[in-house]
Order: structure tokens, then C-alpha cells, then sequence
């Protein structure tokens, strides 16, 4: 895995564990304070219900004690005896200061109650002071002072109204206070519901994050574990020999092939150069490695021999500095061994094969120039002979003169006329000699010009007879032209020759450019032809598929024309029947063909 | 004119070939004298006026006709030291020789040859071959046709 990867994971879990810090963090501290403050308002909301109800207790209290004061005194003005009447009165007027006292007290938060309470402390401070009044008539046996005072009490100091007042607007105060109350109990309700999601929200998310990072790295490290087993999975079956070196050169890993090269099942540990029966003990290979491994030099194609039963190996040693991170070795040796013995063996084969050819070679040379003299020898020696054969028979004939007989001119005739043909086969010999041994000299050579040239050479041996020409356009080709202009001259003097016999005799010269490898030129005449069974005879030296006293001839030409042709990279061939003229065919490689043809007259 | 005839020196090893050359320029009815040596070593005696033709008239021949291969000093030698001679520079040479190898022709042009002529087995054309350099005449004496 590649380090910025890891790093940008590490920073992204920092993160996530931060939230979720956070995230926790909220979810506790947050229903907690909500809850917190809803408790203290629940408590308030209470406090403010048990408040007005108290308010309205002492109203009514205070309502029932002036209700009791008055029915006292009613009863005593009226003359019904009332048991205890007197302490009811006395018990009663004095819870009457203290009622109104504490109403007050419970009211001082709200000015509207507080004057409601104003009206009726003023009613019934009215309605006490004339209660008093009636008391003090009656103790005197004043009936109707006392009757009045009470009827004065009951008009002037009604006080039903002001205490409805004080009891409605605590019932007023005291809905609302339960709404509120009620309100808040909800809101509490519905905080410590909301912080419960969330934090089964929270709960989940963190279950999920860290199941789903679990399998993350359960995934990645399956990962690795292929990525590794792949890796030792080729390194084993890589058939060229790996070994793995510490620094001190002793074996960390080797390969399969390796160790079915060199043996060694389980080598870990040991120095290489006990492995293999001694085929890693080269001095010099050792120092090499030891410089790998200290200097990271590399080590390239190094060519070490060993020694084995089978008669020895040769192989290329590459060897280079590798670091191993998160291991107890630094560094290490990865060195591969690759067999060249075959190769190794091939290009012995190869230098001999070369040596033998080299050897052949000049052996071909000296034969060359073997055949050089000899050539020359036969050339200058063996025709001296003939010469004076044929000259000396000539001087005999005419020495003679008219004194010797038709024989034996005859015979002096045969003698002379053999030297010369045998004159004639050896220059010719020397000429074809001469084609393989001499170089080519290659130039453009304008095959048309050549041609007509030809022609014009040949019009002597023409003679009055009738020859139709018919040449195509030829092209320009690189070439040897006094070679070239040998291959015309016996092709287009055999055509004259062997079409002699024809009332008209046609002969037809083109090229055929079909095949990019070659340029075919051919020349075809209407003559007399030949077997194609003796075809393989006649591009050889002295073949002759006509009789001499037919046609007359050494036959050597087709073989200069096949030896120029070759000389020039093409290939020589013909096509006939006989009686029905011959085609002969003669290709020059492209690759020496320049230009384009160009357009001859025919 | 008391014109001096010059003779013609033939060098050939060869005696039958020898014996056509002279025959044929005898039948060319030269009057110019054959004087026949039969190695390159004798042409140059002869030339320089040494050795066996020490005490020979001052003179050069009319012609020098030679043959490619003799034995010890062969006939292209004989052209080349005559071509660095002063006095010899402008004898007409004509090689005789039974090769057309390419490689005598070219030497011999190079070496400043008057003629090439390859010896032909027909002595009628070897008599022709001779009789044809134009510039023979020149420096040739036809014998007088009365002899």
C-alpha cells in the first residue's frame, strides 16, 4: 500500500474518533441539561399550582370564618342560643387578621390579585369593624343598634363579589399555571424521547462505522494476503533460479527452481557459498556480491562456470541491492541465475563452424587461384599446339601445292579445321572462366539501348532473311553492362539462330513485372525448339540439344547466361516444344531494377 | 635516299611460332631483316646493344614484335623498361600473345602498347593481323617486287 494512502488513512480515523467523541459527548451531556431544566421548571410549575391553591384555601377560609362571626352574631340577635357562640366569635375574629395577612403575603407577586385582595381587605375591615360594632350592642342588649350594624355589614360590605374576584383569577392563574406545567412536562417528555433516539442513532452509527471499518481492513488485509501469495506464487514458478542474500551472503529465500537446480530443500541460513556443491565457491563471483551488497553495485550478465557431473553450466548472473523495510535485514541480494550453457554451446558450435568456414574459404581461394593459373596455362600453352597444328597444316597443303592428291588435302583440311574448333571451345571455356572470376561491375544499364545495340550486331547474320521484331519497353536496371550485353547477344543471337528455317521469322523481347520480388525479361521465338526433357541440359557447359551440322554452335552461351544471372542475384529458365519455338526466361532481383521502363519502338 | 634498312626484332620462345612469323613476314615480302631472340633478357640485349649483340650497328629496329610469356624476362617487362628508356620510347611495340585475358590487354595499353595482336592459329590472319597496323608502313621497307 502506498504511504500517502496509509497516512491519509491515519488522519481520517483521528478524525472519526474526534466526532464521535463529539458526538457522544452531545448525546449525554445534551438530554441531561435539557432534562435537568425541565425538572427545576416541573418543579416550579408545581410550586405555582400548590401556591394557588393555597391562596384560594385562605380566601375561602377567610370567607367561612366571617360566615361563621356572622352567623353568631345572627343567632344571638335573633335570640337562638348557640353553644360556644361567644368562642366561635372570639376564635374566628381572631383568624381573620392573620387569613388576610397571609393572603397578602401570597398574593405580592401579582398586582392585579394584590389589588383584588386591597378591595376585599377593605370590605372586610368595613364588615369587622361593624361586626365589632353589633358584638358590643348585643353584649349591651342593644337588639336594634345590633340589627342594624348587621344589616349595615351585609348592604355596605358585600364582600362575595371581591373574594369571587380573588378566586377567579387564581382559577385564572391556576389554569394557565397547570398548561404551563403540563407544557413543560411534555417538553420534558419529548427531550428525554429525543435524546434517546439520538443516542440509539449515535449507538447505531457507531456499531455500523466500526463494523463496516472492521470489514475494511479484514477486506484489505485478504487483500494483501493474495497480493503476497501471487507474489510468491510466481516467484516459485519462475523457471529461471532466484535467491534471496543477506548481507553476509547467507540464504533468505530461494525459489523452486533453485533449489531444483542447485538442491539445498530448506537453505535458509546458510552461506551461499556451500550451496550447490560448491557451484557458488567462485572467489570472484563472492567479492562481486559482497560489493552488491555493500555498495549496491549491480551486477550485470555476469558469466560464471560451474561445475557439475553432467559436465558443467554455464550461467548469467544478475545480481542487485534490494531494500526490505519492516525486516530484521535491511537489505538484501535478489540474484537470478539464467542456464546459457545451450546458448553458450550454440556459439561455440558457431566460432568453429566459422573457423571451418574461414579454413574453407581460403581452401576455395587457393583453389581459385589454382584454377586462375591453370586457366592461364590452358589458355597460353595448351592453344599453342593447336595453332601450330592448324598453322602447319595449312603450310603443308600449300606446300604440296597441286603435287599432292584430294585426300590428303582432305585429310590436311580435317586436321586443321578440328584444331581451330578446339581453339574455339578453349576460348570459350576461358570466357566462361572469366564471368566467375572477374567483379561486378554494377551501373545503370539501359536495357532498350542494349538491345537495339544487339540488333544491330546481329543484322550481318540476318542476311536477307525475314525477321519480325517485337520489343516492349525494358527498363533500366543495375547491372555488370558487358556481362548484360553477353546474356542479349546469346539469347537474341540463339533466337536468329535457331528461327533460320522460318519463312518469317518472329521474335518477341519483354519483361514481365508482375512479382515485386523480380523483373522477368524473356525472349521468345517462333523456332525450331527443343524437349523440355532435356530442358535441365541447357544452361550447362558444352550442352547441345541440335547437332552441330544443324546448328552450329560450342555450346557455351546459355551457360555464361546462366552464370552472369546468377552472378546477378536472378534465376534462368525457358519453356518450349519442339518445332514450336522457345521462350527463355531471366529475372533480375527489383532491388537492382531502377526507373521506369521506357518505351522502345518495336 | 641511302636510307638504312631497319630490321624487325621478333622476340618469341616458341619456335613454331617463331617459324609462322617469319614466314608471314616473308610473305608480306618485307625487305626490313628478322632478327629473332627468344627470351626478354636477349630483346633487351639486342636493344641496348649488349652482350652477343654487343658490336651490332647503331640503330633501333622498325618494329618490335613481342610475346607475352618467355622464359626469364617476359614481354610486358621487355614494353615497360623500353617505355623508361629515352631512346627506345618511340619504337613501335606490338605484343603477340594467344590470351585475350583482360588483365594483358589493360597492362599492356598502360605500359604505352603499339598494338595487340592475339596470335591467331590461321596464319592468314596472323599475316593480316601484322600487315593491318597502318602506321607499319611507315617505318616498313617493301622489298623491291623484282627480287
Amino acid at each position: 500500500m502506498p504511504w500517502t494512502t496509509v497516512l491519509s488513512d491515519r488522519a481520517e480515523m483521528r478524525l472519526r474518533v474526534v466526532l464521535l467523541a463529539i458526538a457522544v459527548l452531545a448525546s449525554v451531556l445534551l438530554p441531561y441539561l435539557m432534562l435537568q431544566r425541565t425538572v427545576s421548571e416541573t418543579q416550579d410549575a408545581s410550586a405555582w399550582v400548590e401556591h394557588s391553591a393555597k391562596v384560594k384555601q385562605t380566601t375561602t377560609d377567610l370567607m367561612y370564618v366571617l360566615r361563621d362571626i356572622e352567623n353568631v352574631l345572627l343567632a344571638l340577635y335573633t335570640g337562638v342560643p348557640v353553644d360556644g357562640g361567644e368562642a366561635i366569635y372570639t376564635q374566628g375574629r381572631a383568624q381573620v387578621t392573620p387569613l388576610l395577612d397571609q393572603l397578602a403575603r401570597l398574593t405580592r407577586d401579582n398586582p392585579d390579585q394584590q389589588a383584588n385582595v386591597g378591595t376585599l381587605e377593605a370590605i372586610v375591615g368595613g364588615r369587622v369593624k361593624l361586626f365589632d360594632a353589633a358584638h358590643e350592642a348585643l353584649n349591651a342588649k342593644a337588639y336594634d343598634s345590633a340589627g342594624e350594624s348587621l344589616a349595615q355589614a351585609r348592604e355596605l360590605f358585600a364582600f362575595r363579589t371581591a373574594a369571587k374576584a380573588i378566586l377567579d383569577l387564581e382559577q385564572g392563574l391556576f389554569a394557565e399555571r397547570t398548561a404551563i406545567a403540563e407544557a413543560r412536562g411534555r417538553n420534558a417528555r419529548f427531550a428525554t424521547f429525543g435524546a434517546f433516539a439520538a443516542q440509539l442513532v449515535l449507538l447505531g452509527a457507531v456499531i455500523f462505522l466500526s463494523e463496516r471499518q472492521t470489514l475494511r481492513r479484514i477486506a484489505a488485509e485478504q487483500r494483501a494476503n493474495r497480493a503476497v501469495a501471487r507474489s510468491r506464487s510466481i516467484v516459485e514458478n519462475v523457471r529461471e533460479p532466484i535467491l534471496l542474500l543477506d548481507a553476509r551472503l547467507s540464504v533468505l529465500m530461494t525459489n523452486a527452481a533453485f533449489r531444483e537446480v542447485y538442491g539445498g530443500g530448506d537453505a535458509m541460513g546458510d552461506a551461499l557459498a556451500t550451496l550447490g556443491d560448491g557451484a557458488w565457491s567462485d572467489p570472484a563471483l563472492l567479492q562481486r556480491l559482497a560489493d552488491v551488497a555493500a555498495r549496491g553495485r549491480e551486477l550485470w550478465d555476469h558469466e560464471l562456470a560451474q561445475a557439475t557431473a553432467d559436465g558443467g553450466r554455464t550461467v548469467l548472473v544478475n545480481a542487485r541491492r534490494i531494500e526490505l523495510p519492516e525486516t530484521d535485514a535491511a537489505v538484501a541480494v535478489l540474484l537470478t541465475a539464467t542456464d546459457v550453457t545451450a546458448r553458450k554451446r550454440s556459439e561455440q558450435r558457431v566460432l568453429e563452424l566459422n573457423r571451418e568456414l574461414e579454413s574453407q574459404v581460403s581452401q576455395v581461394s587457393e583453389v581459385n587461384r589454382e584454377l586462375e593459373a591453370f586457366s592461364y596455362s590452358v589458355s597460353h600453352d595448351l592453344r599453342a599446339p593447336l595453332r601450330h597444328i592448324a598453322g602447319f597444316a595449312d603450310k603443308l597443303g600449300a606446300h604440296l601445292g597441286a603435287g599432292a592428291d584430294e585426300r590428303a588435302h582432305h585429310y590436311l583440311e580435317v586436321i586443321g579445321n578440328s584444331a581451330r574448333r578446339m581453339s574455339a571451345l578453349i576460348e570459350d571455356l576461358l570466357l566462361y572462366s572469366r564471368l566467375g572470376r572477374n567483379a561486378l561491375r554494377l551501373q545503370p544499364v539501359d536495357t532498350s539501348a542494349l538491345v537495339a545495340e544487339v540488333r544491330t550486331m546481329l543484322a550481318e547474320e540476318i542476311g536477307a532473311r525475314a525477321v519480325r521484331w517485337s520489343v516492349g519497353g525494358l527498363p533500366i536496371v543495375m547491372a555488370d553492362e558487358t556481362m548484360m550485353r553477353q546474356v542479349w547477344q546469346n539469347l537474341l543471337s540463339n533466337a536468329v539462330k535457331y528461327t533460320a528455317r522460318r519463312d518469317e521469322a518472329r521474335i518477341e523481347v519483354g519483361v514481365d513485372r508482375s512479382d515485386a520480388a523480380e523483373i522477368v525479361f524473356f525472349v521468345r521465338d517462333n523456332g525450331t525448339g527443343f524437349d523440355m526433357e532435356y530442358a535441365g541440359k541447357l544452361f550447362g557447359v558444352f550442352q547441345r540439344l541440335h547437332k552441330a551440322s544443324d546448328f552450329p554452335g560450342t555450346g557455351i552461351g546459355l551457360a555464361n547466361v546462366r552464370r552472369i544471372v546468377s552472378r546477378h542475384g536472378g534465376r534462368t529458365w525457358a519453356d518450349s516444344a519442339p518445332d514450336r519455338g522457345a521462350t527463355f526466361y531471366f529475372s533480375l532481383p527489383s532491388g537492382i531494377v531502377r526507373g521506369k521502363p521506357i518505351e522502345a519502338s518495336p | 635516299m641511302n636510307r638504312e634498312i631497319r630490321t624487325i626484332l621478333l622476340a618469341e620462345d616458341s619456335g613454331a611460332d617463331a617459324e609462322m612469323a617469319i614466314d608471314a613476314l616473308r610473305e608480306a615480302k618485307l625487305a626490313n631483316p628478322v632478327v629473332h631472340v627468344e627470351d626478354g633478357v636477349e630483346a633487351l640485349d639486342y636493344l641496348f646493344c649488349r652482350g652477343a649483340y654487343a658490336g651490332r650497328g647503331k640503330g633501333n629496329p622498325a618494329v618490335v614484335l613481342l610475346d607475352i610469356k618467355m622464359p626469364r624476362l617476359d614481354g610486358l617487362e621487355v614494353l615497360k623498361r623500353m617505355r623508361e628508356t629515352e631512346g627506345l620510347r618511340r619504337v613501335p611495340v606490338v605484343i603477340l600473345s594467344s590470351s585475350r585475358e583482360e588483365s594483358d590487354l589493360v597492362h599492356s595499353w598502360n605500359l604505352g602498347v603499339n598494338a595487340y595482336v592475339v596470335k591467331p592459329v590461321d596464319v592468314r590472319q596472323f599475316f593480316q593481323a601484322v600487315q593491318t597496323l597502318g602506321q607499319f608502313w611507315a617505318v616498313l621497307n617493301e622489298s623491291p617486287s623484282t627480287e
